[in-house]
């Protein structure tokens, strides 16, 4: 079944600047979607459109969620189905204490009250915030926050989530929660859909791909995005690290017809290499090496010079 | 950093342990009984109580006496006009150009004092009032005593958001001042400072548009409901008794020919 339909969605801001021309993808139930672009493509705009927040004439009836389409008029019915996480959580944290925060959304939902203190409770669990329904929200730390942010939408239960930039501004430590806390998401079977500049977490968060620049610029499974650089590049956008890294190993002779897009995939790559190699990684410097190395480390500079 | 009100809520007393919604609307109702005083001696006796409940509240005097300092400061014009402009005609003191200066009695000068004692009994009475609590408890029991949802919002709404912009502030003057920017007492300092304000303003603006989606991001229709639980005691029916007794007793005096009243007008 499908999740999310976006057809032929068209937006400009009230000085005309267009946002969104042309926009049609969908997403099946249970999908999970990175959607990338540089800054100002339109990605939180999009966002904003899926709940029906944002709407114009010219968008009507061009998002549909879980076969319905969007009534502009009955966005409070709309995070049962599709909740939204936004990039600054302080915009989301709105209630004197953290818990009123995560109470917020199933009480308008009319939730019963024991149902909405089990969910508050569950949510600030699930989000590694167990007890923190006491706390004052511009007291909690920034990754904090964003988890706090996540737990206000689960704790409505929808069946679509759409996150705006989870893991921007995060230290290692809260990143790496934070990605944990996504794959939880992803692997109970939630519809995912994850804006983001994080090319190296994108691999073990989402299965495919969209890249938008005002326009759908591609679509497509992860693997078959990231293989497209040239496109990306044009875009304003990076492969992960690993996979520019395996590139380079290319030139130096490493045989690897897939590049790896994340560790656990190198890993796997360089011990398939090794047990094919008889126990041994050969490597080399040919006259045509170094040439092969800088055209593989140019492809991703973005600076012209 | 804007102080927080609240900060002496965590503390034990009788005040702070007196259920919200009864200690607003008692202590509301004292603040109202004073306001309507134009007796000195009672003002007075009310300023002995608000003293009083403040101390029992236990918040350190010299709290309470940092904040009311800034209310002093705009009330104590009030005793140095007063005496020289309302009641009656006074004696000249002296005229330029068209205004006359002149005194006009004692009676003028007790005006005056009730004026400035009034105002300061008020404010010292919002400590016992709202400082005994954490503030997301005093807006509980605003819902709570059911006042009207908009008003209570807007103000949940002004103290979440205060300490947002306050940060946001402080930001904006460090960038200011890691750019060399000093503030002098000239006019480049004043339109700098005006331009960051109005900086704040258009930022609060949008935050505020993307505060709205997020609340009809999760169902906000127009109300904003949370869980909350007040039980009151037997106690707490007492220590309202006490209050609002006491506000009503300085009005039943207030009509009563041993206190006369002194109006300006």
């Amino acid at each position: 079944m499908v999740a999310i339909r976006v057809h032929d969605l068209n937006y400009a801001y009230s000085d005309g600047t267009v946002a969104l021309e042309h926009v049609s993808f969908e997403i099946a139930r249970g999908e999970s979607v990175a959607l990338i672009g540089p800054n100002g493509a339109g990605k939180s705009t999009l966002l904003l459109h899926l709940n029906g927040i944002l709407h114009s004439k010219k968008s009507r009836g061009a998002v549909e969620i879980l076969g319905e389409p969007i009534d502009p008029r009955k966005v409070h019915k709309m995070p049962k189905k599709i909740g939204i996480v936004f990039q600054d959580p302080d915009d989301m944290l709105f209630m004197p204490l953290l818990g009123d925060d995560v109470a917020f959304g199933p009480i308008n939902l009319g939730v019963a009250n024991d149902e909405v203190k089990r969910r508050v409770k569950d949510s600030l669990e699930r989000v590694g915030l167990a007890g923190y329904e006491e706390r004052v929200s511009h007291h909690l730390s920034g990754g904090e926050k964003k988890r706090a942010a996540i737990a206000t939408v689960l704790s409505m239960d929808p069946e679509i989530i759409a996150m705006d930039e989870p893991t921007a501004n995060l230290d290692p430590k809260s990143r790496a929660e934070l990605i944990e806390i996504l794959k939880g998401l992803k692997s109970e079977g939630k519809t995912l859909i994850i804006i983001t500049h994080d090319v190296n977490a994108i691999p073990e968060l989402a299965d495919r791909v969209i890249v938008l620049h005002k326009t759908i610029v591609a679509d497509g499974t992860t693997r078959e995005v990231f293989a497209d650089t040239e496109m990306l590049v044009a875009a304003g956008l990076d492969v992960p690290t690993i996979m520019q890294f395996f590139e380079v190993l290319q030139a130096f002779g490493y045989p690897c017809d897939v590049l790896p897009l994340s560790i656990e995939d190198a890993v796997r790559n360089l011990t398939r290499t090794i047990e094919n190699g008889d126990g041994h990684v050969h490597l080399h410097i040919h006259k045509h090496t170094h040439s092969g190395v800088d055209s593989a480390r140019s492809k991703y500079q973005h600076h012209s010079g | 950093m804007i102080s927080e009100i609240d900060r002496y809520a965590g503390i034990s007393s009788p005040i702070h342990r007196w259920d919200p919604r009864f200690r607003l609307i008692s202590i509301f109702a004292l603040i109202f009984s004073v306001m309507l005083l134009y007796n000195l001696q009672l003002i007075v006796i009310g300023m002995i109580f608000a003293i009083i409940l403040t101390s029992i509240s236990k918040i350190p005097l010299s709290f309470v006496l940092s904040r009311m300092k800034l209310v002093f400061i705009f009330v104590i014009p009030f005793f140095i006009i007063i005496p020289f402009t309302v009641i009656g005609n006074g004696v000249e003191i002296a005229s330029f150009g068209g205004i006359t200066l002149s005194y006009r009695g004692t009676e003028s000068v007790e005006f005056a004092a009730m004026i400035v004692l009034k105002a300061l009994t008020a404010v010292m009475l919002i400590f016992p009032m709202i400082g005994t609590s954490r503030m997301d408890i005093t807006i509980k029991a605003l819902e709570g005593l059911h006042l009207p949802n908009k008003p209570v919002q807007m103000f949940a709404f002004t103290y979440r958001y205060i300490f947002v912009l306050d940060d946001e502030f402080t930001r904006m003057d460090r960038s200011l001042a890691s750019r060399g920017f000093r503030k002098r007492g000239n006019l480049y300092t004043l339109t700098t400072i005006s331009k960051a304000i109005a900086m704040l303003f258009v930022k609060s603006y949008e935050r505020a548009d993307r505060v709205f989606y997020a609340m009809r991001s999760k169902g906000y229709s127009g109300t904003v409901a949370t869980l909350h639980e007040f039980y009151a005691r037997r106690q707490d029916w007492v220590n309202t008794a006490v209050v609002v007794g006491f506000a009503l007793l300085l009005q039943v005096a207030a009509t009563s020919d041993t206190f006369s009243a002194t109006r300006g007008f």
